[in-house]
């Protein structure tokens, strides 16, 4: 198979490594698909919502998350792209059990992911919960 | 100019024009772009959050939303286009507030039409602190 030449399917699969790293629990990974700078913004209704800024951030969120959800149940179920932006729908548990349904859009700039911006369909039980940032 | 010909392209167009339509206050034609069983998956944390099941259900949640949100303002700010998937990112004013929410609608098209809606939301303003109507 060619490798993915246009620059939607190149930024599709910087988003779909991550996912891949995320899975393993490779840190390092996962670093190596977001800019310095990145920036990650989480919806104000939820406890940990807030813009997140750099990878300093982005670590501060991963140590906020699994006080709410069960990491090991996320499910990316596709992923849309169109040039320098990404989609990917996505499900996992919360704590409590009760399924999540969020959109995390990306976007992508010079292979790197600068920015990730959450949006929920279905935020379980997490919604207006006391916020913890 | 010839037409857009991938599927990709018809679908982006289809959502524009339904856009289009809706900022002009035209229903019957954005009604056109919806199939007759479509659905549409507002969250359950919204005051109007629920499951409406086709245009008789789609066209009664009209009113309640304009009761938090001024639906004559609709921003577009993009459209990501994936096949028979067309998210596209929307700001509508808080009608308490004044101030843009933010949201995805996410659609699935099917033979030139939307058969489905979902909803999600990076920014909901007051909303998700308001009680329940449905």
């Amino acid at each position: 198979m060619s490798a993915a030449t246009s620059l939607t399917e190149q930024n599709r699969a910087v988003v779909l490594g991550m996912f891949e790293a995320a899975s393993r629990s490779d840190v390092e990974g996962v670093f190596s698909f977001l800019s310095d700078d990145v920036t990650v913004i989480e919806p104000q209704f939820m406890p940990f919502g807030k813009v997140y800024h750099g990878k300093e951030g982005f670590l501060e969120l991963a140590q906020h998350l699994p006080n709410y959800f069960t990491l090991s149940s996320i499910t990316v179920h596709y992923t849309l792209a169109d040039g320098d932006r990404v989609a990917a729908c996505v499900s996992m548990a919360d704590i409590t059990g009760e399924p999540t349904r969020f959109i995390e859009q990306f976007t992508v700039k010079d292979g790197k992911i600068i920015e990730n911006r959450m949006f929920y369909n279905n935020a379980g039980s997490l919604v207006n919960q006391p916020k913890v940032v | 100019m010839s037409a857009p010909t991938s599927l990709t392209e018809q679908n982006r167009a289809i959502v524009e024009a339904m856009y289009e339509a809706t900022n002009k206050g035209d229903i019957e034609r954005t009604l056109s772009y919806f199939s007759d069983d479509v659905t549409i998956d507002e969250p359950l944390f919204l005051p109007f959050g629920k499951l409406y099941r086709g245009k008789d259900e789609f066209i009664a949640l009209a009113p309640v939303l304009q009761t938090y949100l001024d639906v004559a303002s609709v921003t577009l700010h993009y459209i990501i286009a994936d096949g028979d998937h067309v998210a596209a990112c929307v700001g509508i004013p808080d009608r308490e507030t004044g101030e843009l929410t933010r949201f995805i609608e996410q659609f699935t098209l099917k033979d030139g039409k939307i058969t489905e809606n979902q909803i999600f939301y990076n920014d909901a303003g007051t909303l998700a602190d308001k009680p329940k109507v449905v």
